[in-house]
């Protein structure tokens, strides 16, 4: 109907008021709504990532909405702003929350009450095993060590790790590494939960809440005994 | 044009507009700036130096700037309280990430703040609840820099940073000595 001129001015104005309307619109979902992001790392095996890095790894879809009010539950895998440096967030699995007495793999404090306001989190990676070429000649017998960041891959950010081997034949001995990843984290921190697996295609799945039984806790302080014993 | 057609018009340009005001809104609130009211007498006499009396401050949250995390010493900010998420704190940033303070009432007497971690403190010592009760807080709980007192208009002012003297870090892990020094 118009000329180019105006048929172009139309197209621009159109362009640039569609671009004001879309960009709050996307910056509110995926602040509110969604989130999709890539899991980096093997800290999750076998749940996520049980190839590493060979196959590509796992996207996982975030629900920003289910943690508005920082309500998660146990057995959720969530992602969360790192308390060592912000900028960063991890994907861990929930294995405690407020009240809940628990018993730690590793941690300066055998047992611990997760405090208010905070929750208790861990990697589902519970252990590798390295031949002994990688680590030279073999010693008779087993041995527990505090592993140096050479030995362990998956040791980063002050993780504990703990390096035993177990002596299978008179020459060789087999080098297990536990590498525990865990954190007590404050509940303002949580960012969103894992909902599906949404790629690689073979491995669209929702992702259910589970702990694993030799996690759970020991009782929660609140009297709330519900993950102890389910009446209906 | 008849009023039905009218009518439907106008409907339609409310709904298109409310789908487009509230995601505006909402980013802007998110992303960009902040209102809120203080309550309580944990910063006095910064904030609220009468209490409740003649109405609380209200002061103007800047969340563009912590949108990195980038706080500095001196700053009032708005924080995500670490015993209740749901709850936010106003209270002043003593000390940053690699920083040996003196703590007040605190389990340990010193501490060196660790990484990804600050330290906050209300200015009224004694009636607060800030970091000399449940220690460093973490700087992703951080939520916006209180950059204006806009509310009551004889208090409209900027807020600058500035620690007390007496509650400066002793010294800093990463050998940033400038909180000691000044050298022009």
């Amino acid at each position: 109907m118009a000329q180019q001129a105006g048929a172009g001015r139309r197209y621009v104005r159109a362009f640039v008021s569609g671009f004001f309307v879309a960009v709050p619109v996307t910056v509110t979902v995926l602040d509110r709504f969604a989130y999709v992001a890539r899991v980096e790392g093997a800290s999750m095996q076998p749940s996520l990532n049980p190839e590493g890095n060979v196959t590509g790894s796992d996207v996982v879809l975030l629900n920003r909405w289910s943690v508005r009010n920082y309500q998660v539950r146990r057995g959720d895998i969530v992602s969360v702003l790192s308390p060592k440096n912000p900028q960063q967030k991890i994907i861990k699995r929930v294995i405690a929350l407020e009240g809940d007495f628990i018993k730690t793999l590793g941690y300066k404090n055998r047992y611990l009450k997760v405090p208010d306001g905070h929750f208790w989190i861990e990697g589902d990676h519970h252990g590798h095993s390295l031949d002994s070429n990688s680590f030279g000649p073999a010693l008779r017998t087993p041995w527990r060590a505090r592993c140096s960041v050479k030995c362990c891959v998956w040791c980063s950010h002050g993780v504990s790790c703990q390096v035993f081997g177990v002596q299978t034949t008179q020459m060789n001995v087999v080098w297990h590494i536990r590498g525990f990843f865990f954190f007590q984290v404050s509940l303002g921190l949580v960012h969103g939960r894992a909902s599906h697996i949404i790629w690689p295609p073979n491995r669209w799945q929702r992702i259910e809440p589970s702990i694993p039984p030799e996690r759970m806790p020991l009782l929660n302080w609140h009297a709330d005994a519900t993950e102890d014993e389910e009446k209906d | 044009m008849a009023q039905a057609g009218a009518g439907r018009r106008y409907v339609r340009a409310f709904v298109s507009g409310f789908f487009v005001a509230v995601p505006v809104t909402v980013t802007v609130l998110d992303r960009f700036a902040y209102v809120a009211r203080v309550e309580g007498a944990s910063m006095q006499p910064s904030l609220n130096p009468e209490g409740n009396v003649t109405g609380s401050d209200v002061v103007l949250l800047n969340r563009w700037s912590v949108r990195n995390y980038q706080v500095r010493r001196g700053d009032i900010v708005s924080v995500l309280s670490p015993k209740n998420p749901q709850q936010k704190i106003i209270k002043r940033v003593i000390a940053l990430e690699g920083d040996f303070i003196k703590t007040l009432g605190y389990k340990n007497r010193y501490l060196k703040v660790p990484d990804g971690h600050f330290w906050i403190e209300g200015d009224h010592h004694g009636h607060s609840l800030d970091s000399n009760s449940f220690g460093p807080v973490s700087l992703g709980l951080v939520h916006g820099r209180a950059s204006h007192i806009i509310w009551p208009p004889n208090r409209w002012q900027r807020i600058e940073p500035s620690i007390p003297p007496e509650r400066m870090p002793l010294l800093n892990w990463h050998a940033d000595a400038t909180e000691d020094e000044e050298k022009d």
